[in-house]
């Protein structure tokens, strides 16, 4: 009995360890994969970043929408491959297509980046500006918690509002004497605009039944 | 409280089997261990690895079930409960520790709604389809819950208002940790200062029960034996299984975050539904049944996400929050609209088969069609107001009755 047991056993191993042994593949594949999916957590196919882009000098104010799309990303086991789509205005204007290294800080789309939201990396990247601090930002209902940073580049005045979970943009204002640019994240797919109001409306109908609650401790003579 | 058990044990020969083949699922994990894991592939390790976490669960929810006729009740609570969820934090641990937090929260919001999607429901069916089938006229359409159980509920409620907080606030913090733990601990407290409730040994069943048949120096070291044997097996393969199912996820092109969500939370939970599953067949015990569930979805609403952010803050070495992304908030939006309709649904002090089909309903809706989670929210949100205006004359029971409970553990003697 005692020498059935494991030789089923062992035949059970043997067998799975032979189906298995088929699909194994690089296990870098799945490294990156898994770095990728958590440093940059919005970078996704089929995600995209709509921005108002304005720009303010004495004489003039001009608007723009500007939408990056992902339309690719391919996993390497040194690097990844970032394709987009840039469109001004809703037309499309270039196709572009970005490599990337896995621990690189941020990822760039023309003036445009979505960072590496490890905390090593934002510790990095604040030490490039003068001034962090955390802030909340509303996107419709949808709280975000931002970091901000600024600093002084040429006499150019850049602050800077970043989504902390998703590492995207949320404001950015370049200015200096004469002209202002700032880009305004407007839209995404990664941030549902009503999260806030029904979490409100969660809570409220919780609060109901703890204030009953409480109103019968205070009440009740049991 | 040690005390001279008698129980009779029917066939013990099958229950000596059982705890038998579970050692044995257990022996290709300490193979692959001892030869190093590095060899085999993710699919044999998960595989492996995820039947020896089932065997351990099992072997130390008997411990545990058995543990709670020798040790003080105070232990009982603070320990055995705590043991019994083991599996469970060991994998959220280990998601932590490695930073995954996208697959912790995974985890930790598949966990809970399995629990009360699935685990709620059944224990509604099973009780109606084993009624039905012993021929009984009036078949069980709902479960009338204990008073007593007025405290979980309460407490339920309490940590379901709070989820909806860290999805307000967006991170998971070390706020979170103080808030929840000590939800948890004060939850423990409560406990313990309510009269202690005469265990009933003939509720026991299964291999815990043939423990329990021992003499009492046997007994203690079966328990310890079983711990033990657990406990290592959770230590050592939790890491492994969790990286496996990852890995298999991405090589099979599934989703490493359905993997996490379900696939771990459906074994670690799989031992204590077992148990709860067993009451639902009585007509008497099923109250337990459901009170055992909402019991451990107490504790992973509390000490289970309070400890989150407290281990990865041991990871990265300093004291971190987590900020949490939209993903993950709406998933913690949904599991909290979820877990609010359930315990509305308690608040009258009884679970109807409609309950029981609302909630496994939209469970398996918003599990096959991921997507529409939002959606699923709102019903849930819309459900738990219709319901708590529909009973409003039966809702105050629990009112009364936690109120009752709160005056019997707070009050001054004489007083209550």
């Amino acid at each position: 009995m005692k020498n059935k047991s494991i030789i089923m056993v062992f035949s059970i191993l043997i067998i799975l360890t032979v189906i298995s042994a088929v699909p194994v593949q690089s296990i870098h594949y799945v490294k990156q994969a898994e770095s990728l999916e958590q440093h940059f957590p919005s970078l996704k196919e089929g995600n995209y970043y709509v921005y108002l882009k304005t720009i303010k000098t004495n004489a003039e104010k001009m608007q723009y929408t500007i939408k990056i799309e992902i339309t690719g990303l391919t996993i390497e086991k040194d690097y990844f491959m970032v394709n987009y789509n840039f469109y001004i205005n809703d037309t499309l204007d270039h196709k572009e297509s970005l490599k990337c290294t896995y621990n690189e800080l941020s990822v760039e789309f023309e003036e445009l980046k979505v960072f590496n939201t490890s905390a090593a990396a934002y510790d990095e990247l604040s030490k490039e500006y003068a001034k962090k601090y955390l802030t909340y930002y509303w996107i419709g209902s949808t709280p975000i918690r931002a970091l901000v940073l600024e600093r002084n580049i040429d006499g150019k005045t850049e602050k800077i509002l970043i989504d902390e979970g998703l590492g995207i943009i949320l404001e950015l204002d370049l200015s200096n004497s004469t002209t202002t640019i700032r880009y305004k994240l407007v839209e995404t797919n990664e941030i549902y605009p009503h999260l806030g109001a029904i979490t409100f409306f969660g809570i409220i109908i919780g609060i109901i039944i703890m204030s009953l609650v409480a109103y019968e401790i205070k009440t009740h003579k049991g | 409280m040690n005390q001279e058990l008698k129980v009779e044990v029917h066939k013990p020969w099958r229950l000596k089997l059982l705890i038998a083949i579970t050692y044995i699922l257990l022996i290709p994990w300490f193979t692959i261990w001892a030869i190093g894991t590095h060899g085999f592939s993710p699919y044999t390790i998960a595989i492996v690895s995820g039947i020896a976490v089932v065997g351990a669960a099992l072997l130390i929810a008997w411990a545990a079930e058995a543990g709670q006729f020798i040790v003080s009740q105070a232990f009982a609570l603070a320990i055995l409960a705590l043991l019994q969820v083991a599996p469970e934090y060991a994998f959220e641990a280990v998601l932590a520790l490695e930073q995954r937090i996208h697959l912790a929260a995974a985890s930790m919001t598949g966990a809970n709604r399995l629990l009360m999607g699935l685990g709620w429901p059944m224990i509604a069916f099973i009780a109606y389809g084993a009624s039905k089938l012993s021929g009984d006229k009036d078949p069980m359409t709902e479960i009338h819950l204990d008073v007593s159980q007025s405290v979980e509920i309460t407490f339920l409620v309490w940590c379901t208002i709070y989820s909806f907080v860290i999805v307000a606030k967006g991170t998971l913090d070390i706020i979170d940790v103080f808030v929840l733990v000590s939800t948890y601990v004060f939850y423990l407290a409560f406990c313990l200062k309510m009269p202690a409730e005469e265990l009933d040994v003939e509720s026991v069943h299964g291999p815990a029960r043939y423990l329990l048949s021992f003499g009492d120096s046997k007994l203690k070291i079966a328990i310890t034996l079983l711990f033990a044997t657990g406990g290592i097996v959770i230590l050592t393969a939790a890491e492994p299984f969790i990286n496996s199912i990852v890995e298999v996820a991405i090589l099979s092109g599934i989703s490493a975050f359905f993997l996490a969500q379900w696939l771990a939370p459906v074994l670690s939970e799989f031992p204590e539904s077992t148990s709860a599953f067993y009451y639902a067949t009585s007509k008497h015990l099923a109250p337990m049944g459901i009170g055992n569930l909402v019991s451990s979805k107490v504790n992973q609403w509390s000490l289970l996400i309070g400890t989150i952010p407290l281990v990865y803050s041991i990871s990265v070495g300093h004291l971190a929050f987590i900020p949490l992304t939209p993903l993950q908030r709406e998933e913690i939006l949904l599991t909290a609209a979820q877990s609010l309709f359930g315990v509305v649904a308690l608040m009258k002090l009884r679970f109807t088969l409609t309950d029981a089909i609302l909630l496994f309903a939209f469970w398996l809706i918003q599990f096959i069609f991921p997507a529409v989670r939002i959606e699923v929210t709102l019903i849930y949100l819309v459900l738990a107001l219709i319901e708590m205006i529909y009973y409003r004359s039966e809702n105050y029971k629990l009112f009364r009755a936690f109120a009752d409970a709160w005056k019997l553990a707070f009050s001054k003697k004489g007083e209550a």
